[in-house]
């Protein structure tokens, strides 16, 4: 069942008289239980397209055209009232670099409270506080230490805090942005295992944002590679990182050559030449085709749409046969 | 395989206390953020020491750069004579400015280690003006236009007018490594030097950096966190828990074969992009202690799951292990580095 869709979402930054176009017709969906990791470089657009959803942009950002449906509901439609309605309490957020925003001057345990007030008027201090010890204990935090302050939590354990924050009103979808990314090598490790347990406790669906494919291809179900502002691709992790299919996209396929792989012959990672578009001057044809080894004359006059090319498997390159039968 | 190679750097017992104030608020207590660190780099070749927030590895970095007060032990690092080392421990004022020529380093954020005041040009002739590198301004500005080409930043006269601010993340990278290779140390110390970049800029990056370090046989010190970058970029690791180093050799057996139950958990929970995670992965309980407060014995007794799995073993809680072996090393009361095989012990 679909949880979230997204139908040709654009969104522009106004920046002086001129409109950037961030997010550029974009059309997406999450199922029911679902994790979708979104992927990509700096500025492909990837917090900018999940931030739209509970319409928590920058004020120089809007949604420009498109629509967004969340169970059942238009919520795209929704005025500033009925969106406060719904944020945190169905739609829950983690912040990048959000473990460095909790106050330092508020217990833990009343930071956690604070939520859980605003959301369900007429519920009592006590019962909340006995919610926040129960998030603290399921993320793995003993509740002895509730009643501490920041100052006194490792980064590790604020992220977890931060995660306790988001479910404290138990959500029907959780968005994270970038929430490993500052940790240890076995923090993160750590917190992935714990997103896979709430997982099964809080029948989460989320959507994860990072930079890094290895850590989506290992947690998420579905992946999203973003590229200045377009979809490249869209598919299964089995399907995309896996041996059988793989990476159809080219920028997909370089993005994993980025990464130096233990599994695999020992040799120096490759990158991409060349750097991102520059979104104010948008060239016709294909976004990366500047950067592409293998474009063709076609690549830099024509846009390729994203297209079906196998079983829920979604890219957009002219170089890549559609699922034509 | 290295003995033929000249050394660049050889570090003796090297120990690094910070004085921190007590909680109770009276007096000072020392921390061990680095404990008889014994380390060597041979020219050109790679050394890459890794571990979590914490394990004491810039620490290790700062104290040979001469960046942080050293409490004991020993540094050597290569001279201007080629085979030739100097001991650097001691050294101060002119004379250490002197020696710097020699030991070079590039940071994680080239946006704060280049003067954000001076022009491109300006950062690597000031590089020259310290080493007393150059006859005059002339030609220290034509050995800087050159040194600007070879890390690509092309056309050297016009990038060379710009200031920090008006550069991308990678070119300021390039910037800070054109300032560190010009003046042709022995040793580049780089730390963390690609992981604030986009990936598919950190290739370019890190090609450079090995390509100039061949040319000019300089020997690196690569301090990262991220223990697949490591294995593909350096000849050698030394994996650092706490201050210490628990494992060291190449990069290929460290990473096929580790020995050390920290080295151990730490490659399981590498990311393998082709299959999800499986059980296979070893995700150690809590975090790293505080260095101020380490555990008895082997600092790593408390979360390894080996000591758990032996039945908790009392030479673990009560003695530090040391360092054993020759070509490939490590810390463990358990482990014995001498049955490893395929190396000469």
């Amino acid at each position: 069942m679909k949880l979230l869709e997204l139908n040709n979402v654009s969104i522009d930054y106004q920046q002086g008289t001129q409109k950037i176009r961030a997010v550029d017709d974009v059309s997406m969906y999450l199922n029911q239980g679902e994790f979708l990791g979104i992927a990509g470089e700096s500025g492909c657009g990837k917090t900018t397209l999940a931030m739209s959803i509970p319409k928590l942009l920058p004020a120089a950002a809007s949604i420009s055209s498109g629509s967004i449906d969340f169970a059942g509901e238009r919520i795209s439609d929704f005025s500033e009232a009925q969106l406060n309605q719904i944020r945190w309490k169905d739609i829950a957020v983690v912040f990048q670099g959000a473990l460095n925003s909790l106050n330092p001057v508020q217990k833990i345990v009343d930071q956690i409270i604070e939520p859980i007030m605003i959301h369900e008027p007429g519920i009592s201090e006590k019962t909340a506080s006995n919610r926040a010890v129960e998030l603290l204990e399921q993320v793995g935090i003993p509740g002895s230490r509730a009643e501490m302050y920041p100052f006194e939590f490792s980064g590790g354990m604020k992220q977890r805090v931060m995660i306790a924050m988001a479910l404290a009103c138990k959500p029907k979808l959780v968005i994270a942005d970038e929430p490993i990314t500052a940790l240890d090598v076995m923090t993160q490790a750590q917190i992935m295992d714990l997103f896979r347990v709430l997982a099964k406790d809080f029948e989460l669906s989320l959507i994860m944002i990072s930079h890094d494919l290895s850590v989506l291809a290992e947690l998420c179900d579905r992946v999203q590679v973003m590229y200045a502002g377009k979809v490249a691709e869209v598919g299964q992790s089995q399907t995309v990182f896996g041996s059988q299919v793989g990476a159809k996209h080219r920028y997909t396929q370089q993005l994993l050559k980025s990464y130096p792989n233990i599994h695999q012959e020992r040799i120096f990672i490759e990158g991409i030449a060349g750097y991102p578009p520059d979104l104010a001057k948008v060239q016709a044809g294909c976004r990366f085709a500047p950067r592409c080894d293998l474009a063709i004359d076609k690549c830099f006059t024509q846009e390729p749409a994203l297209i079906q090319i196998g079983n829920d498997h979604q890219v957009a390159c002219h170089l890549v046969p559609g699922d034509s039968k | 395989m290295t003995d033929m190679k000249p050394l660049v750097l050889r570090v003796k017992d090297l120990v690094v206390d910070y004085k921190v104030r007590k909680k109770n608020g009276s007096g000072k207590s020392a921390v061990h953020a680095v404990s008889e660190v014994n380390l060597e780099i041979y020219q050109g070749e790679t050394l890459a020491l890794v571990g979590e927030s914490g394990s004491g590895k810039s620490s290790i970095a700062k104290a040979i750069m001469r960046l942080v007060p050293i409490s004991s032990g020993q540094i050597w690092i290569g001279s201007e004579v080629v085979g030739q080392v100097n001991e650097v421990t001691k050294l101060t004022g002119k004379a250490l400015q002197a020696a710097r020529r020699n030991f070079q380093m590039i940071f994680q954020d080239p946006y704060e280690s280049i003067d954000p005041r001076r022009t491109v040009l300006d950062t690597v002739t000031e590089s020259l003006r310290v080493a007393q590198i150059g006859a005059g301004e002339k030609e220290r500005e034509q050995i800087a236009l050159k040194a600007l080409t070879d890390v690509g930043l092309t056309p050297a006269e016009q990038i060379g007018r710009r200031f920090a601010h008006q550069l991308s993340g990678g070119q300021r990278q390039r910037v800070a490594i054109a300032a560190a290779m010009v003046v042709k140390p022995r040793l580049l110390v780089a730390d963390e030097p690609v992981s604030m970049l986009d990936v598919s800029l950190r290739s370019g990056i890190l090609k450079l950096l090995r390509t100039l370090s061949d040319d000019l046989g300089i020997g690196t010190l690569f301090i990262t966190h991220d223990l697949s970058l490591a294995w593909m970029y350096a000849d050698e690791i030394a994996v650092v828990y706490l201050g210490k180093i628990v494992e060291r050799g190449s990069a290929e057996d460290l990473i096929d074969r580790p020995l050390h139950p920290y080295t151990k958990a730490l490659v399981s929970v590498i990311p393998n992009p082709e299959l999800k995670a499986d059980s296979k992965r070893t995700v150690l309980i809590g975090e790293s202690p505080d260095a101020a407060n380490l555990p008895s014995g082997c600092a790593f007794h408390p979360r390894c799951p080996l000591y758990r799995e032996l039945g908790e073993p009392e030479i673990c809680r009560t003695t530090v292990p040391t360092l054993r072996g020759q070509d490939y090393q490590v810390a463990c009361h358990q482990v014995n580095a001498t049955e490893y095989m395929g190396t000469n012990v």
